[in-house]
């Protein structure tokens, strides 16, 4: 008997280490952060527009208010309004506003007098479906550039949406569009002020 | 002899002298700094002009005497037991213009520096009439379409003009408006530009116009109509005295067995003229609802809370339709004089015009707070394009600069945003839309929100609380926005 729990012991301690290193393998490596940035001395920012690599052709410009709007809700930085913004890529006179190189985020910045530029990739923005479900998803990669030398200090991703085990369960549509990109939002700034 | 100038030669004496003397000199100049108590002399309120809101003044010139350092003054104004602070200053004359039509007292107090308050007491009641009165002689604009549909704009503007015609309103023949429009070159009729409301009034003698936007417009099964209408005083500097709205639906009160339903598109119009019509009547007799800041509880309250206007504004906005987030920079004051200037919304996704439908509502939600001048539409249309400002993504600070010149529209208050959704033709009603405002003279950004809804939300038995149409989602959604603004 006392044999018989030391076997059933010595499986739920393997089971254990399992799932633990399943769970460490998950954990997505791709977020950055420039750990010598002093990040309090940013006090305004430009969001410039964001990549669009979806079919939507608005999505883009949809994630971007959002964002923004979040972004000065914080009250961490002033977000420079999005028609300044884009006086100063006409000024600028940038082609691709969405990939700016280093001398260009350089010059849009120094235009537009902020301390950071965000640049984003907005991969995902629309319905997925799996059998009998579907619901909405949005991914979302941003990146903050320095304005001295235009290099990345910051970059974080996030997915948010989809379709979950209630979803699949229950067959409903999953949330609306606009909740789906809050949750990437705050996603996304909850890593960039942690 | 000798001794005397001995006597007097001794410096030590003469030391004690001058020290008894100084002694003597202090005191005596000490009670000649001590300040006399701050009182308040008088309150000298004199009406200038008519006395009509707007139109009419009241100059006011306090003075006092005493009072240690600075003194400042501040006017305060009574109105329907709300206690408001109207200027503050070291200024101790002012001219206050009241907004709104009503029966006002007023008050000057005066503080110093070691924070004495004194107060004339009020005023006898000064009655503020409506700029419009039974002589005012009215133009009805031609309807201006934004609905996006085809419609029948000369049979709507033809009802509309009928129906005020029996309501005893004076209006301009119909003929010799055109004949104005055509010699004036006048095409838009969404709004009128200063020279336009100078004209008006030189040559026509209109005293007001009329100005009706076609927002819905859907003849099918359920049909649809929604209006949004005011009315803007003519002159050098054309001004909205009244606006509202109306949005109705065949299905708004189904009933039993659908007995309630409206098939008919033309009696949906009346229904609407009826209900803006009454609303027009509260403005005209002084009972239209407004928001008033109370100084005492610091926040807005409402005067005429029981009047009831076409839009149903007062009735409670619920938590579905606010915004989900919004930003107030901290140092903005919402008791604070603002004149406002709302720049048409960026058309991002939406159906068109629905950018001119949604400033068109926060126009009427901001006219309705005591503290604000809405500018009119037509001048900040005018301004646009006198200086061909282009918006291809909002206004820019340079945009909000020309705007809040004190040479052109002087506008401290820039509203804009952009629509990314305005369905309300077809199934179930969703808008989506974002609010910018910039402090024309921070050149700040002192408001953002982000709002959406659909006309189903929270919606679970017998369609009961569901919104029919955009037109109602916008109003509630728009609100919503203006109250956290001005909270």
């Amino acid at each position: 008997m006392k044999r018989k729990t030391r076997f059933v012991g010595y499986w739920l301690a393997s089971l254990w280490i399992l799932l633990q290193t399943g769970c460490a393998l998950s954990t997505p490596p791709n977020d950055f952060t420039n750990q010598t940035m002093d990040f309090s001395a940013i006090q305004s920012v430009a969001v410039l527009p964001f990549l669009n690599l979806t079919s939507d052709d608005q999505a883009a410009e949809r994630v971007r208010d959002s964002f923004m709007g979040m972004l000065l809700a914080t009250e961490a930085f002033y977000v420079l309004p999005s028609g300044e913004v884009n006086r100063g890529i006409s000024r600028a006179g940038l082609r691709t506003p969405q990939t700016p190189s280093a001398e260009e985020a350089k010059s849009i910045s120094t235009i537009l007098e902020v301390d950071a530029v965000i640049t984003g990739v907005l991969r995902e923005y629309g319905t997925v479906r799996s059998g009998s479900a579907e619901a909405n998803l949005v991914s979302l990669s941003l990146q903050m550039l320095e304005t001295e030398k235009g290099t990345v200090i910051w970059s974080a991703s996030s997915t948010q949406g989809g379709i979950t085990m209630g979803d699949r369960l229950l067959g409903s549509g999953g949330q609306p569009m606009n909740k789906v990109t809050e949750q990437v939002v705050n996603d996304l700034l909850n890593k960039l002020f942690e | 002899m000798i001794c005397s100038t001995s006597f007097l030669n001794k410096k030590t004496w003469v030391l004690i002298l001058v020290a008894f003397w100084l002694a003597g000199c202090a005191p005596r100049a000490l009670e000649q700094e001590k300040p006399e108590p701050l009182a308040m002399l008088g309150l000298d309120v004199t009406l200038q002009g008519p006395p009509t809101a707007r139109l009419g003044s009241l100059q006011c010139a306090f003075s006092t005497s005493g009072g240690s350092g600075k003194v400042t003054f501040a006017l305060h104004s009574l109105k329907a037991g709300i206690e408001t602070v109207e200027f503050s200053g070291e200024q101790a004359s002012w001219s206050w213009s009241p907004k709104e039509p009503g029966s006002y007292h007023i008050k000057a107090t005066a503080t110093d520096d070691t924070g004495a308050v004194i107060d004339s007491g009020w005023s006898a009641e000064y009655r503020f009439y409506p700029p419009v009165d039974a002589d005012t002689l009215y133009a009805v604009l031609p309807v201006d379409n934004i609905s996006a549909a085809k419609a029948p704009l000369t049979e709507i503007h033809l009802t509309l003009i009928k129906a005020l015609t029996e309501k005893g309103l004076s209006i301009l023949d119909h003929d010799e408006l055109e004949a104005f429009m055509e010699k004036n070159r006048m095409r838009y009729t969404g709004g009128i530009s200063a020279e336009i409301g100078q004209q008006l009034k030189d040559e026509l003698g209109v005293d007001a116009v009329f100005i009706t936007s076609l927002e819905t417009w859907q003849e099918g099964d359920p049909p649809r109509v929604s209006l949004i209408t005011r009315v803007v005083l003519t002159g050098e500097w054309p001004e909205i005295l009244w606006m509202d709205s109306v949005g109705l639906t065949g299905d708004d009160a189904p009933g039993l067995l659908g007995i309630g339903r409206i098939k008919s598109v033309e009696q949906l119009l009346a229904k609407a003229l009826d209900s803006l019509l009454r609303s027009l009547h509260l403005y005209r007799t002084g009972g239209y609802p407004t928001y008033r800041y109370d100084s005492d509880l610091q926040e807005m309250r409402m005067v005429n809370d029981a009047g009831l206007t076409a839009d149903f504004f007062g009735t409670e906005v619920r938590g579905r339709h606010q915004p989900h987030f919004t930003y107030r920079a901290p140092d903005f004051d919402p008791a604070g004089r603002y004149a406002v200037a709302v720049v048409p919304f960026l058309n991002v996704d939406a159906r068109k015009y629905s950018g001119e439908v949604v400033a068109l509502h926060f126009v009427k939600q901001l006219n309705r707070y005591e503290n604000l001048r809405v500018i009119e539409p037509g001048l900040v249309r005018q301004t646009m394009l006198d200086y061909r400002m282009i918006m291809q993504a909002g206004p820019s600070l340079a945009n909000s600069d020309i705007l809040a010149s004190e040479n052109i529209l002087g506008a401290d208050l820039v509203l804009s945003g952009k629509v990314f959704d305005y369905q309300g033709t077809r199934g179930i009603s969703k808008v989506d839309f974002s609010v910018q405002a910039f402090d024309g003279k921070k050149r700040e950004v002192i408001w953002t929100s982000r709002s959406y809804a659909t006309g189903d939300e929270g919606v679970y038995f017998f369609d009961a609380g569901s919104v029919p149409s955009a037109h109602g989602l916008t109003t509630r959604m728009s609100r919503a926005v203006v109250d956290m603004l001005e909270e």
